[in-house]
């Protein structure tokens, strides 16, 4: 049974423009002790996802529709203020930027005290024990724990947002693009930290991220969203290298692979859909360089063969040649609108 | 062949907030952003700098603008010598060059309509009016944006794509010989930055720009650019084609860049870096080799001296003891890591 189980979650926002539909199918599926990326560009409602996962929701959002389905129990149906109770000590969290996980007029130290105090209900003294031992973990040095945030370089700030995260030992760490404002060795050591110790702990780790190199470099699954939905899912091996979605495919050609010498990156022309009124059928459907008629009145369900590799496209069962075919940049220079 | 942007003995130091005792004995501690600096850049090319956050690319490329006064050294840009440049050449040089601003969000003047964002740079120069509808034009054309109220429409109407490619046409309006790309797509979605890319391959061949492009990101680097220049601290530590760089870094540091790197594929080195723990501060670096602290092939000499940036073949540059030792690169040649 998995640790958690979202299906078909939908978050709608209020604005002055309308009801925006930042989520509409937001499905997937986290087991204990694995590590799952939650990849798309921005927009796509990747982090309203994540985050709603804490319960935590800007004002203008409302859950409306789907479920929750964490250690058994559905989370939607709880009071607020008992989902509220799992912080920390079930569900953590590593924002993306950890200025804003520390508050910059406390010592770290004292702001870790606090989680294991307050949110743990240790003794003082065994949070001191307890907040060094964390530091060590994470490779910061204790006697460091009386600075200020600002005398944190970026990186040491991500160590200690991971260590507060894990310091009541939580079954899932939700990390929003943890190592997106890092250089590449900090972003590398930090991430190596962030593996190493969910192996001890064997802890379950959602990683939201816009990198798919982040994600093949420390992901067991991944799921790709465009435009508020779920398109595609499943082992980081099966997805990268056999994509099954359009939107996959396209993403690939996309990013650059320093051990792959030469080739040209190919865009996606377009842009995403406006989420106050998302096209009638396939979302990704007016970018598409394969979508055909059905595709723009049908919206296709995602489905999941049985190794569960989901996918959201009516032309999944061409994948493997439409895959070859979206190898060629050319291919990404006509989409259905303009073909039509 | 002569250089087109000469630059020698090029530094620059900013002065860093002095406490109380650098006060009462009048000291003004600076922080070297930009250390001795020497590297010509022959008309048409295209060069990568590269390094991490503070490393002092951005103060570099600041400096080749005239953007920042130099502390020490000597640019020399085509024809003008950068130091003391005023009045009616200065005007010339800032045609003559431009910078192509990191986040398209902030570039542009949210109150102001595109069309007249775009007419600045040419009324600045004392273009005739009666130019600049087809100056527009033809720029747009190069950037390969269309819309039939785009002039009349403000940033926040526009994608971030779109944006980028309006702050590129801004950038060229003037029909510059050389720009200076300081992160031009650090803030662009994946399935985006690839067309900004390729765009800028693309005008570097067709406008015959010589370029230099800022990133801390190898993989794009390598995708513009020719020739790689890596940054450590202030310092030039390597230069070569991009190529050469990546299969056969001569500079430890660029050693452990490379390394750093995630790749988009599940089969790829999870290896510790070569590194030894350590952090890079601008503020301490000695009479030793700036890496030095850092450096897993460190040895003594290199506590006590900087190694010079030496030339081991013809466009090929580092500066390593270990490499000036034996003049040819002492240290094994490493390539990307083995892809399976």
């Amino acid at each position: 049974m998995s640790l958690l189980s979202v299906r078909d979650l939908a978050i709608d926002y209020a604005t002055r423009g309308g009801t925006l539909h930042a989520v509409s199918r937001g499905t997937l599926d986290i087991d204990r002790g694995e590590v799952v990326g939650l990849v798309g560009e921005s927009g796509c409602g990747k982090t309203t996802l994540a985050r709603a996962l804490t319960g935590i929701v800007p004002r203008n959002a409302r859950f409306s529709g789907g479920e929750i389905v964490f250690e058994g129990r559905s989370l939607l149906d709880r009071p607020t203020s008992e989902w509220r109770e799992m912080l920390w000590r079930k569900i953590s969290f590593v924002p993306q930027s950890s200025m804003n996980a520390l508050d910059p007029v406390y010592r770290v130290g004292d702001q870790m005290l606090e989680v294991l105090r307050l949110r743990g209900g240790l003794t003082r003294k065994a949070a001191m024990t307890r907040s060094d031992e964390l530091f060590g973990m994470v490779g910061l040095d204790p006697s460091r724990r009386a600075e200020y945030p600002h005398q944190f370089s970026g990186g040491m700030r991500q160590r200690a947002a991971i260590a507060m995260a894990l310091a009541l030992e939580p079954a899932l760490v939700i990390a929003d693009e943890p190592v997106t404002a890092l250089d590449v060795i900090v972003q590398r050591q930090v991430l190596d930290t962030l593996r190493d110790l969910q192996a001890r702990f064997s802890v379950s780790v959602l990683l939201v991220t816009h990198d798919i190199s982040v994600v093949a470099y420390v992901c067991d699954k991944v799921v790709v969203m465009y435009a508020g939905e779920v398109v595609e899912s499943g082992s980081v091996g099966e997805v990268l290298e056999k994509p099954r979605h359009p939107y996959t495919m396209g993403l690939t050609n996309a990013f650059p692979d320093l051990a792959r010498a030469g080739g040209t990156l190919a865009p996606i022309s377009g842009a995403p859909p406006d989420l106050r009124s998302p096209p009638v059928g396939c979302r990704f459907a007016p970018r598409c360089p394969f979508a055909q008629h059905r595709c723009t009145t049908t919206p296709p369900p995602l489905t999941f063969d049985d190794a569960g590799h989901g996918s959201a496209c009516w032309r999944a069962d061409e994948a493997p040649v439409l895959a070859e075919i979206a190898k060629d940049p050319q291919t990404w220079t006509r989409t259905f609108t303009s073909a039509a | 062949m002569d250089a087109y942007v000469h630059v020698r003995g090029l530094s620059k130091a900013f002065p860093v907030r002095r406490n109380l005792g650098q006060v009462l004995r009048g000291e003004h501690p600076v922080v070297h952003a930009v250390r001795a600096v020497d590297f010509d850049i022959v008309a048409g090319e295209t060069v990568g700098l590269l390094g991490e956050s503070g490393c002092g690319k951005t103060t570099t490329g600041r400096l080749l603008l005239k953007l920042v006064e130099p502390s020490a050294g000597a640019i020399r840009i085509g024809t003008k010598r950068l130091s003391g440049l005023s009045g009616s050449p200065m005007r010339d040089f800032r045609r003559e060059a431009q910078l192509v601003f990191q986040n398209p969000f902030d570039a542009l003047n949210p109150r102001i309509q595109i069309g007249r964002s775009l007419a600045e740079p040419l009324i600045n120069a004392a273009v005739p009016r009666a130019e600049h509808a087809d100056r527009i034009k033809v720029v747009l054309e190069r950037v390969r944006v269309r819309g039939t109220d785009l002039l009349e429409r403000y940033p926040h109407e526009m994608s971030g794509g779109q944006l980028q490619r309006i702050v590129l046409a801004r950038a060229l309006i003037l029909e510059p010989r050389f720009i200076v790309a300081d992160e031009p797509v650090s803030m662009l979605d994946v399935s985006v930055r690839a067309g900004i890319l390729n765009l800028m391959r693309e005008l570097q061949d067709t406008m015959g720009l010589t370029a230099i492009y800022i990133s801390h990101d190898l993989a794009l680097v390598r995708y513009v650019a020719r020739r790689t220049m890596v940054m450590y601290l202030g310092s030039l530590v390597e230069d070569g084609p991009t190529e050469d760089v990546i299969h056969t870094p001569l500079h430890p540091y660029t050693r452990a860049l490379i390394a750093a790197v995630p790749l988009p594929r599940v089969s790829q080195s999870r290896d510790p870096l070569p590194l030894k723990p350590g952090t890079p501060d601008a503020r301490k670096v000695g009479a030793g080799c700036a890496f030095a602290n850092r450096c897993p092939l460190a040895m003594p000499i290199c506590l006590e001296q900087a190694p010079p940036l030496v030339t081991v073949a013809p466009g090929r540059r580092a500066a390593c003891h270990l490499v000036s030792a034996d003049g040819a690169g002492g240290i094994q040649p490493s390539a990307v890591r083995s892809v399976s």
